[in-house]
């Protein structure tokens, strides 16, 4: 097998992140010349108001949340996928999501207000996170007893199912303009993120993101198995618990602020372990996060412009690029090996 | 002095104790083989060793330092394992594979430096993977999988390895050369090595101590000439059919069951061979008249209905001719072998004599004419054939 050289992979990956950024600056409702931006930075130009508006207030938000919301999916569902051996497990497919709809969908649905979760920002992500949590912690709970990963992966989609059952029956009882809001973030969105949100996200996201960074050797060590990991000196129970509880950490802030975003999670680690050949965790990390990053900036472009000026949800194009993509990939595993 | 000590170990499940009071003693070096039947506990006890089952009780030590109050990374460092399950890691080299052996002697990273990665080369070099190393993990076959594995605990740089049927799924080639890898190691390394074999005939070629287990207890330990027996074989696995040979690591099956027809002159490789057929097609045999020395003395012992045997090197005596004589009147056939009828062997051509004298067909490989009215035949399945038709079978 030909290994491609680790300086390589990061520097294109890089530049296609780069391109997508230059893309999303650019192209939307309003264009926008690529070289009229380049003055600024580099000629000292002044912004218009009109432009400094559109940059500030629209896109240069979205396109950081994008970056930021799309690498912290990605990595969330890199960790899912070492945890549980099999390359198809994302936030979506466990559960994980689901359980944050329902927790959200509790208090957007019933109004209802808990003293102690204050407001703004901060409370949508704490609500979502422990749905997340909670749900993870179900799945884990019946992971003891599962004797196979499948077993376990069915049971993740039913406690899915029982979460969604669960909104759908505070569905019929709640107010029209409720669900209208809940529907909305359910569909997710990135339109609407503040600079207020991304600075709370990026203290939640970067941190955990270079955590895992940090654990790349036993996450190496893991690829072998929990069974020859342990032999190598790994403490398991505690390996286990971090690796649900950064995942959980990075689904749960993007799902809380961004919705429900679909198979940015599951795609994106195989597409990368794909096509940069490898599984090393030190090498994996960094280009999952950027590739993610790009993936989402792109179908975030797609969504923006395709039916303009209505704007698809987020996740609907990144299923119609993820599903086939995960499809292809796999139907094709056996050709390359 | 002993270097790997347990003491009344005992293992199995929080409700269920599978074996008890398992002692053993390695000297550094020495390789320890668990043995017994499919079921018997031998993965549970390495299980247990290699913590991956909490003990039920009991000690291991190693150089009286218990294993079980070390930190997992010194644990790490005193052993490695390898598995009997298949991993299958997606887009990795077998060389990386192998250097994540190194994950108790690294930095917190990981990063490989100098002496991890000679450290790495020698592992490879040991088990001869040196071509395998660019590799695809997955696109290795099982025996080159197996070596991969093994030189990955092997850079482990443990002085223990315990390994849980490293021969299964390989074919006879990969297991001599695997387990003279292992050999290599005790001898060469110092490594004492733990692991079960289903192979009994390879145990005593490899081990310095057996455990034979049986029924949740230690049945025999010691060094495998004193544990090895037939009688300790047969009983541990309950060979109530078949028969296992522990001086030549011979199996039969079965011998069939019934009046025998046949009388079968001479012995050596060829016999061998004949008797076996006899038995596939359930005909039953006499044979004779064999020395003890015989390679086809073994096997005419598990699939004859009798066989007369003679003390090696020495002239056949009367009442064996005498008991061969009877035997072939109780026979529709003699079948010839082809052996030398000189020197000690003469008595073999007073019985085709005998033969031919009350009429019994004579079969006959013998590549010259005896002049006894005999059949001849060029193969052993023509004979086969023959006395097949010729009863209907």
């Amino acid at each position: 097998m030909k290994k491609i050289k680790t300086p390589i992979i990061l520097l294109v990956l890089f530049l296609l992140l780069i391109i997508a950024i230059g893309i999303n600056i650019t192209k939307g409702s309003v264009d926008l010349n690529l070289k009229d931006i380049m003055d600024v930075i580099f000629n000292n130009r002044e912004l218009t108001k009109f432009e400094s508006n559109i940059l500030f207030k629209i896109r240069i938000p979205r396109i950081l949340s994008a970056i930021l919301f799309g690498g912290a999916l990605s990595i969330s569902g890199f960790l899912l996928q070492t945890f549980f051996k099999n390359p198809i497990v994302g936030p979506f497919v466990l559960g994980i999501s689901s359980g944050a709809k329902l927790f959200v969908g509790f208090f957007i649905l019933t109004s209802a207000t808990l003293p102690f979760l204050g407001l703004g920002p901060f409370r949508l992500f704490l609500v979502s996170f422990i749905g997340s949590m909670l749900s993870m912690l179900l799945v884990l709970y019946f992971a003891k007893s599962a004797d196979s990963i499948t077993v376990l992966i069915v049971i993740g989609i039913m406690i899915g199912y029982i979460a969604s059952a669960g909104t759908n029956f505070m569905i019929t009882f709640a107010s029209e303009k409720n669900i209208v809001s809940l529907h909305n973030w359910s569909q997710g969105s990135f339109s609407g993120i503040t600079w207020d949100m991304l600075e709370l996200s990026s203290w939640i996201i970067l941190p955990t993101v270079i955590f895992t960074f940090f654990l790349s050797k036993p996450l190496e060590a893991y690829l072998l198995g929990e069974n020859y990991a342990k032999s190598m000196g790994i403490n398991i129970k505690l390996f286990r618990v971090l690796l649900i509880t950064l995942s959980s950490v990075l689904s749960a802030c993007v799902t809380a602020f961004a919705g429900p975003i679909s198979f940015v999670g599951i795609a994106v680690p195989h597409l990368t372990r794909l096509t940069t050949k490898t599984s090393n965790p030190r090498v994996l990390t960094p280009s999952i996060f950027l590739l993610g990053a790009s993936f989402t900036l792109i179908a975030d472009y797609f969504a923006r412009t395709l039916f303009s000026p209505a704007e698809l949800s987020i996740s609907t194009v990144t299923s119609f690029i993820g599903a086939p993509l995960v499809i292809w990939l796999m139907a094709n595993r056996r050709k390359r090996v | 002095m002993s270097f790997l000590k347990s003491r009344n170990l005992k293992v199995g499940y929080a409700k269920r104790t599978v074996v008890e009071d398992v002692n053993f003693d390695l000297k550094k070096g020495e390789i320890l083989c668990l043995l017994g039947p499919n079921g018997s506990g031998k993965s549970t006890i390495l299980k247990s060793i290699t913590d991956h089952l909490k003990l039920l009780g009991g000690t291991i030590c190693i150089l009286e330092k218990e294993l079980n109050n070390m930190k997992p990374k010194e644990r790490a460092k005193e052993m490695s394992v390898v598995l009997t399950e298949r991993i299958a890691p997606e887009m990795m080299t077998a060389l990386e594979i192998v250097s994540i052996g190194r994950y108790p002697h690294t930095n917190h990273i990981g990063k490989l430096n100098k002496n991890d990665k000679e450290i790495i080369e020698e592992s490879i070099k040991i088990v001869n993977g040196q071509s395998l190393i660019n590799k695809e993990f997955k696109s290795l076959s099982d025996g080159e999988k197996q070596r991969i594995m093994i030189a990955r605990a092997i850079c482990q740089e443990a002085d223990t390895m315990v390994l849980d049927e490293p021969t299964s799924y390989l074919d006879i080639r990969y297991k001599i050369e695997l387990l003279n890898i292992l050999s290599k190691l005790s001898t060469e390394k110092k490594k004492t090595i733990i692991m079960s074999l289903h192979e009994i005939d390879l145990v005593s070629k490899i081990a310095d101590k057996v455990l034979l287990i049986k029924d949740g207890k230690i049945f025999k330990y010691g060094p495998p000439e004193e544990v090895i027996t037939n009688s300790a074989i047969e009983e541990a696995y309950n060979l109530g059919v078949g028969c296992f040979n522990t001086t030549l690591g011979n199996v039969e099956l079965p011998k069939s069951i019934g009046e025998a027809k046949v009388f079968v002159i001479g012995g050596g490789e060829r016999a061998n061979n004949l008797y076996r057929e006899l038995n596939k097609k359930n005909i039953c045999f006499f044979s004779g008249i064999l020395f003890k020395n015989d390679i086809a003395y073994n096997t005419s012992k598990s699939l004859a209905n009798d066989t007369i045997v003679e003390e090696s090197f020495i002239d056949i005596k009367l009442d064996k001719i005498d008991k061969s004589k009877e035997y072939i009147k109780e026979c529709k056939y003699v079948i010839d072998i082809g052996q030398s009828l000189e020197g000690i062997n003469r008595a073999n051509i007073e019985l085709l004599n005998f033969a031919f004298e009350n009429c019994i067909d004579i079969l006959s490989l013998r590549c010259e004419d005896l002049n006894l009215n005999e059949k001849r035949f060029d193969t052993i399945s023509k004979i086969i054939d023959m006395i097949k038709i010729d009863l209907n079978l």
